[in-house]
């Protein structure tokens, strides 16, 4: 397992049973995260992985602090932070996933940087420009680069600068959100070297969302996945990248495998219907109209998340072979009805 | 579009099709800017250099034609047309770029405000549009221009406040259009104050499309001001416009029709250009952000 | 589907594509080769800048003579496609050609529902009836596998999830079943699970209907998994091309093996951190003379600088070709970090 970077024992950053819905028509509101907790220490990068809809997005906005909780609550260093609070502000920053779309497309890359800054007041305007050119410098963008407008430059090279006046305040938390998707393979590779730099130079706290297993199993320390708006299973990375216990996690797994040079593919576990199908509406377990292992169980009682070191929300988690079986097995639970056979892995 | 470029006959570069069009579009922008300057210049130059006063009757020439003495003839008063025409010139730009100034400076703030912060804000904002878009443009100009009573200021204020529900409504969609884009959401994870995210992020982001559909307001405020004025009810008398010129030839269109010819040419000559001056403007715009 | 050896469904011969644009002639595409046959899915990868979305527009005869500079030829089914005349060029799009876009929301019509879409590519060019082309459209998404196909076939575009107007925009390409189907990043946009179902489908087809399919994307593994054969582009050339096995588990060219360093995967006991490529994708205007990857690869030299390397076959490996003057020795695959599970 990795050992994280000096991991405090207190989080920095942490999200308690977080709920967000969105208004919607006639009184009807998108539940777009439900009972979502996520923590974040120092020095330790965690990853979101979900698809499309799963509410990674709108979790990294609540905490960020752009969303409004509709229930749960945010804290920063074990205190409540209220909508909008300042001094918070200066200590989470966020990186976005449209590189040249995350720059104001009038200002010069320099400009953007010593914005923040600007905004905290920090030295006279030559010691903010000083400051901006040495944190664009650290991220490997010249000066000569920084004078650009973002339509000017590479999608790599916004990317960096972002990252520069994400880390120019000298924040605890950094919260990227699809920081390499939008990136060639070659870039991506250099994006996630910086974000592992910075995080050991600086001892950041990380979240770091994608849709991709594979990115998310490079770079980070723990993994959580997001199914429906939810959190389903949250292990050390390598246990999830290796070892899914949730079906969905399972399918995720493989369609990241399917597409890894040289993975080796075992048998998949193919979804009954099309993975996108949201749950939400369901009363038990929201993946399972999608689920092959589901049972009668998993449609009448919603299954929640257990486990400490290792937690899954799942009924019929797939068991994990012993370590020296290359492959572990998958066996739907014996067909039996109700589905008692088996609960989470542990209490 | 016969054939393609084949093995042998490769032309070192295709024409693009993009320059093609761009070069037509300057054409018609040079004869229209051209025209602006001619017009402001001579509104500045002649009436000091011929001696043109717009006042002036001249019994002796009533109905003239053009003549050295008078280039336009002269009207039944025997009043220089061109020296009218030139001094309802400056009554009609000077109408036509301040009421649309002062819709611009109205309903632009307000539209970023109700595209800004939504909810309430948006809420009355939309409504009070609503409202004012409920009233027909130029009876609620008319209304107003009767109520305030002849000026050119009164005139200015009649014809922005229909405007304004227009200002309000583009600005209220670019910048919620704006609120999508991740370098607003980045300065708000900044700790920007709002006042300075609408100042530094979204006011430079909307100048253009604002700018190019003030451009072509600025004809529709003009030919407004025509018709108040031909009503009576616009810049009071004796001050020249070219609608009042044009209701003063109204009685005479058979007997000279160079009476309503001469504003109604400077009007409509004035307009064309502004308005092709504004596709222009916004032809540039979609084409670059396309581009990028 | 005779000539399989002989004739090949599609060649293209030293293609070369320029554009103009304000800064200067950009050759897009310089002087690529590619063969095809019958039945065959040949990949081509590339990142930004490599010429690989222009070379399979340039393919199905896209751009029309204001557009670009094209030198070269490209044959397909024994025509020149270059040649064409925008009527005939029509006739073999949809009908001898499907094409299958990245986007499947902008290639759908947003209000003609997506059977009646597929039926008119049916009436057009195979002169069925409207009932029975109706008909026809709805086995052809049963055969794309859309669940409940005639209800869908009543639905628009924005009705459907991502992954099934993708599923629609491929029973449209295979409507008239076409000889040759060329895909530009079909699953880039789609999610993960959704993406290898996708993948999974165009297998299937080819396989069962013999159709040659062009797979371009920029995921070296997308291709790996999906093709026979691939080729590595960069900055408008063929670096390296072979059988998937050749390229991707002996990369000879310096780019590949990069490429292929630099995509992340994921160990059994510790993780490792992709290798990424100095520097920032080629700029088609400021090409130097020798080897276009040289500025950006650690094991460039002054020859690699000064002049451009030949496509040449990998010794012992036939069909195996690369370009480079200082190629990768066969690594033994073993030694290649990639574990799963």
């Amino acid at each position: 397992m990795n050992q994280p970077h000096s991991a405090d024992h207190d989080p920095v950053l942490a999200l308690h049973h977080g709920r967000v819905v969105y208004p919607g028509p006639a009184g009807s509101g998108f539940e777009a995260i439900r009972d979502v907790s996520v923590t974040l220490h120092a020095g330790e990068i965690l990853g979101l992985v979900g698809e499309s809809g799963s509410g990674k997005s709108t979790t990294a906005r609540a905490m960020l602090g752009l969303t409004h909780l509709t229930s749960g609550s945010l804290t920063y260093r074990g205190q409540a932070v209220t909508w909008a609070d300042r001094r918070f502000r200066s200590r989470v920053q966020a990186i976005f996933q449209n590189p040249a779309g995350s720059f104001n497309p009038k200002r010069s890359l320099l400009d953007s940087v010593a914005e923040p800054l600007r905004v905290w007041k920090r030295g006279t305007k030559e010691q903010r420009r000083k400051t901006a050119l040495d944190a664009l410098g650290q991220v490997g963008i010249p000066p000569e680069v920084a004078a650009r407008r973002p339509n000017r430059v590479s999608g790599g090279q916004c990317q960096r600068a972002a990252i520069a006046r994400a880390i120019v305040l000298e924040p605890e938390v950094l919260i990227c959100d699809e920081p390499v998707s939008a990136l060639d393979v070659s870039i991506q590779a250099q994006i996630l070297e910086l974000l592992a730099r910075l995080r050991a130079e600086r001892n950041l706290a990380m979240l770091f969302i994608s849709h991709d297993l594979s990115v998310v199993s490079a770079l980070c320390d723990r993994t959580a996945v997001m199914y429906a708006g939810e959190i389903v299973e949250e292990a050390p990375t390598l246990t999830i990248a290796n070892a899914p216990t949730h079906p969905y996690a399972a399918i995720l797994h493989d369609a990241a495998a399917a597409v890894t040079p040289g993975a080796a593919v075992g048998e998949p576990l193919v979804p009954r219907g099309a993975a996108t199908v949201d749950g939400r509406h369901l009363a038990g377990c929201r993946f399972e109209e999608v689920c092959p292992r589901a049972t009668q169980l998993c449609v009448t009682d919603h299954p929640e998340l257990t486990g400490d070191e290792h937690a899954v929300a799942c009924h019929h988690p797939i068991p994990v072979a012993p370590a020296e079986n290359d492959v572990y097995v998958r066996s739907h639970p014996s067909g039996s009805a109700e589905g008692t056979t088996q609960r989470s892995a542990r209490p | 579009m016969t054939t393609t470029t084949t093995a042998t006959g490769g032309r070192p570069a295709g024409t693009p099709r993009v320059r093609k069009r761009r070069a037509g579009g300057d054409w018609t922008h040079v004869v229209a800017l051209a025209w602006l300057g001619v017009l402001i210049v001579a509104m500045i130059a002649l009436p000091p250099i011929l001696g043109l006063d717009p006042l002036a009757l001249d019994s002796t020439a009533r109905f003239s034609g053009p003549s050295g003495e008078h280039w336009l003839g002269t009207d039944d008063l025997g009043r220089d047309l061109l020296a009218r025409a030139l001094d309802g010139a400056q009554v009609s730009l000077l109408v036509g770029l301040g009421s649309t100034a002062i819709a611009a400076l109205v309903g632009v703030p307000l539209g970023m405000l109700a595209g800004y912060r939504g909810r309430l804000a948006d809420a009355v904002v939309s409504f009070l549009v609503d409202v004012l878009l409920g009233f027909p443009g130029l009876v609620l100009a008319l209304g107003l221009a009767a109520f305030l009573g002849p000026s050119v200021p009164n005139v200015m204020i009649a014809i922005a406040v229909p405007l304004v529900p227009a200002f309000a409504r583009l600005a209220r969609a670019q910048t919620m259009s704006l609120l999508t884009r991740e370098f607003i959401e980045a300065s708000r994870v900044i700790g920007t104050p709002t006042l300075s995210i609408m100042r530094r992020d979204i006011v430079p982001n909307i100048t253009e499309p604002v700018l190019a559909f003030a451009l072509v307001n600025v004809g529709r405020a003009i030919l407004i001001e025509g018709g108040l004025s031909f009503l009576g009810i616009g810049v009071p008398l004796p001050q020249p416009t070219w609608g009042t010129m044009i209701n003063e030839g109204r009685v005479y269109l058979t007997q000279s029709p160079a009476i309503i010819l001469a504003p109604s040419v400077f009007m409509m000559l004035t307009i064309l250009s502004i308005n092709l001056l504004a596709d222009r403007y916004l032809l540039d715009r979609t084409t670059v952000a396309g581009g990028s | 589907m005779t000539d399989t050896v002989t004739v090949p469904l599609l060649s293209v011969e030293n293609l070369k594509v320029r554009f103009a644009t304000p800064e200067g002639l950009v050759t897009a595409v310089d002087g690529v080769d590619l063969q095809l046959g019958h039945g065959e899915r040949l990949g081509i990868v590339g990142e930004s800048g490599s010429g690989k979305s222009v070379l399979i527009r340039t393919i199905m005869g896209l751009y029309r003579p204001g557009d670009a500079s094209i030198e070269g030829d490209v044959v397909f089914d024994g025509r020149r496609v270059l040649t064409m005349t925008p009527r005939e060029r029509r006739r073999i799009w949809g009908s001898e050609i499907g094409m299958i876009f990245q986007d499947p929301m902008n290639s759908l019509h947003p209000i003609t529902p997506v059977g009646a879409q597929i039926a008119e590519a049916l009436r057009l060019h195979r002169g069925m009836t409207r009932k029975e082309a109706a008909e026809r459209a709805v086995e052809l998404l049963d055969l794309v596998k859309i669940a409940d196909p005639r209800r869908r076939s009543r639905q628009r575009a924005h009705e459907l999830s991502g992954g099934m107007r993708q599923r629609v925009m491929i029973a449209m390409a295979m409507a008239c079943e076409p000889k040759l189907l060329l895909a530009d990043e079909p699953t880039t946009a789609l999610d993960v699970t959704v993406q290898a179902r996708i993948l999974e489908l165009f297998d299937s087809l080819c396989g069962e209907f013999g159709i040659g399919l062009i797979l371009v994307s920029h995921d070296l593994g997308v291709v790996g998994r999906h093709t026979d054969r691939v080729a590595v582009m960069y900055a408008g050339q063929v670096g390296e091309t072979g059988s998937v096995r050749q390229v991707l588990e002996r990369p000879t060219m310096r780019y590949t093996g990069a490429l292929l360093d630099a995509a992340p995967r994921w160990g059994r006991d510790h993780q490792v951190l992709p290798t990424p490529i100095g520097g920032q994708p080629p700029n088609l205007l400021t090409l130097g003379p020798g080897c276009h990857f040289a500025p950006r690869c650690p094991g460039a030299t002054d020859r690699c600088r000064e002049a451009r390397p030949a496509l040449v076959a990998v010794p012992g490996q036939p069909e195996h070709r690369a370009a480079c003057w200082h190629p990768i020795d066969a690594p033994d695959p073993a030694e290649r970090e990639v574990t799963v599970r």
